[in-house]
């Protein structure tokens, strides 16, 4: 796959950079560059390439992540290598880790780069239909992926390097505090509703984790790509990953903004018999629906957090992006509609 | 003209179907669907954020005084949104330390008055929900785009 290049500058410090990051390669030239969507904080490129290797001919398509040029942040493009790195040796479909540049210097920002997976497309999460008749299959290897994830010993795991380990007893509050402190941050008026939220998240704790895993921390529909026949070809967007309690993917997997608002099917795929199933038999754990429902009701707090952010960029005008303006107006409308419904049952009986 | 709803309703069904087509493909393409929705969900929004928001008020003010907290005197408030937004968000600060207080105690009563700033908290989430414009192809492309979006992530 080639065609234009967006960005000629770009594509000649990338040119310069790969040519002496890559053994034994020589005469690469970029035939392609084009930016995707990855999302306005940080910038995702598409690029395909043709060098010479050991005297043949060779092109290769690779996916570059980079910090935008202003951005303050240089620890998430860290954390998304160590974590892929981290999922390399077990059963899942992920991209090769190729490239991590800390240097501002090469690119004008941190970066890293990434195989690009060519089999397959992403699945929709808001039109579900166009899964069939593959949505049972699909759903049962989501759920055996993320059971996966979860047998990974982050004790040693590149991931482990990079970032903090809690206890099986702090894993909640970590992630409660950690986003809790987003929203606080961030808000532009009095979020009555996810402040609520988080009140009843305290004094509800969920029991311990059963054991420490590598969390994907944004595990769902939209994350994966398919081969249009029912198998998941690639597992995604790692950027939020951590080491925590597993429960943690399961819930926000599933929350309901991301299955099509199907609350009788997990993740609008699959019975959710069959899914707790899977992943059961693949991370040897126990489901336990205290905890699910407690690291549900996060997924939700933990989204409206992702959104403040998001409309605080906007309004600011640290990123004129639009969608940060449509994720912080239609999406946190979506999920305080979600938490004031949930909590509200709890409360009104 | 000034039937600002109807201006903006078209505007952006044009960007969204008209426009957005010529830009497949491009970045800016992505920007140019989310203007569109918004500019339709904005014209929605311009015909009833007073209404909701004086109705938001007054029924903060209720709970308020049923709590034995002095909402204070919000007579002769403009009716300019931003003026009404100032009113809102002391309010709601003041509900916000009403129902911490409320969760501390035990008794019936303050687990009813609890009970009904939830049902406030549905009603005023349900209200606030803006109604995506009957878009199908731009409302699945903005949509995945959210997804794809994260900003200020850990």
């Amino acid at each position: 796959m080639s065609g234009m290049i967006e960005d000629k500058k770009l594509a000649e410090k990338f040119t310069a950079y790969a040519s002496t990051h890559m053994e034994g390669v020589t005469e690469l030239q970029i035939t392609g560059l084009t930016r995707i969507h990855g999302g306005a904080s940080r910038q995702t490129y598409s690029i395909d390439m043709t060098y010479k290797q050991d005297g043949h001919e060779m092109s290769r398509g690779v996916i570059l992540r980079r910090d935008p040029v202003d951005s303050l942040i240089d620890t998430e493009r860290k954390v998304e290598f160590a974590a892929i790195r981290s999922v390399e040796e077990i059963d899942i479909p992920v991209p090769k880790a190729l490239f991590l540049e800390e240097d501002g210097e090469p690119l004008g920002a941190p970066f890293f780069v990434m195989e690009r997976i060519d089999t397959g497309i992403p699945a929709a999460p808001f039109q579900l239909e166009a899964l069939d008749p593959f949505r049972e299959t699909l759903g049962r290897q989501m759920f055996r992926h993320m059971g996966h994830i979860a047998t990974v010993d982050p004790a040693g795991s590149p991931l482990s390097e990079v970032i903090d380990t809690p206890t099986l007893e702090t894993c909640w509050s970590r992630e409660l505090d950690y986003w809790e402190g987003e929203i606080d941050k961030h808000a532009r008026k009095p979020e009555l509703i996810a402040k609520a939220a988080i009140r009843h998240l305290r004094a509800n704790p969920p029991p311990p984790a059963q054991k420490l895993a590598i969390v994907h921390g944004d595990y769902r529909i939209g994350n994966f790509l398919h081969n249009e026949a029912g198998r998941i070809t690639a597992v995604l967007d790692w950027e939020m990953a951590h080491i925590g309690d597993p429960y943690e993917d399961i819930a926000w997997a599933t929350d309901l903004l991301w299955s099509g608002g199907d609350v009788a099917r997990a993740c609008g795929l699959i019975a959710w018999s069959d899914a707790v199933a899977e992943w059961e038999v693949t991370s040897g754990l126990k489901f336990d629906f205290a905890a699910f429902e407690w690291w549900s009701i996060f997924s939700s707090v933990k989204a409206v957090g992702i959104w403040i952010s998001s409309a605080r960029a906007f309004a600011d005008g640290a990123n004129d992006d639009p969608i940060l303006a449509f994720s912080g107006w239609f999406t946190h409308a979506a999920h305080e509609r979600i938490l004031a419904a949930r909590l509200s049952s709890k409360y009104r009986a | 003209m000034t039937d600002i709803s109807m201006i903006l309703d078209r505007i952006g069904k044009t960007l969204a179907i008209e426009v957005s087509p010529h830009l497949d493909g491009h970045y800016a393409g992505g920007h140019v669907v989310l203007a569109g929705l918004m500019a339709v969900m904005a014209g929605q929004a311009f015909d009833g954020t007073v209404d909701r928001m004086l109705h938001e008020i007054s029924d903060m003010r209720t709970l308020l005084e049923e709590g034995g907290i002095d909402p204070g005197d919000t007579r002769g408030t403009s009716m300019r949104v931003s003026a009404l937004q100032i009113v809102h968000n002391r309010l709601s600060e003041k509900l916000m330390e009403l129902q911490i207080g409320l969760e501390a105690r035990e008794d019936e009563a303050a687990k009813a008055l609890n009970a009904r700033i939830w049902t406030f908290y549905v009603e005023g989430a349900d209200a606030r929900m803006p109604a995506l414009p009957d878009i199908q192809a731009a409302r699945a492309k903005a949509l995945e785009r959210v997804l794809a979006e994260k900003a200020d992530k850990r």
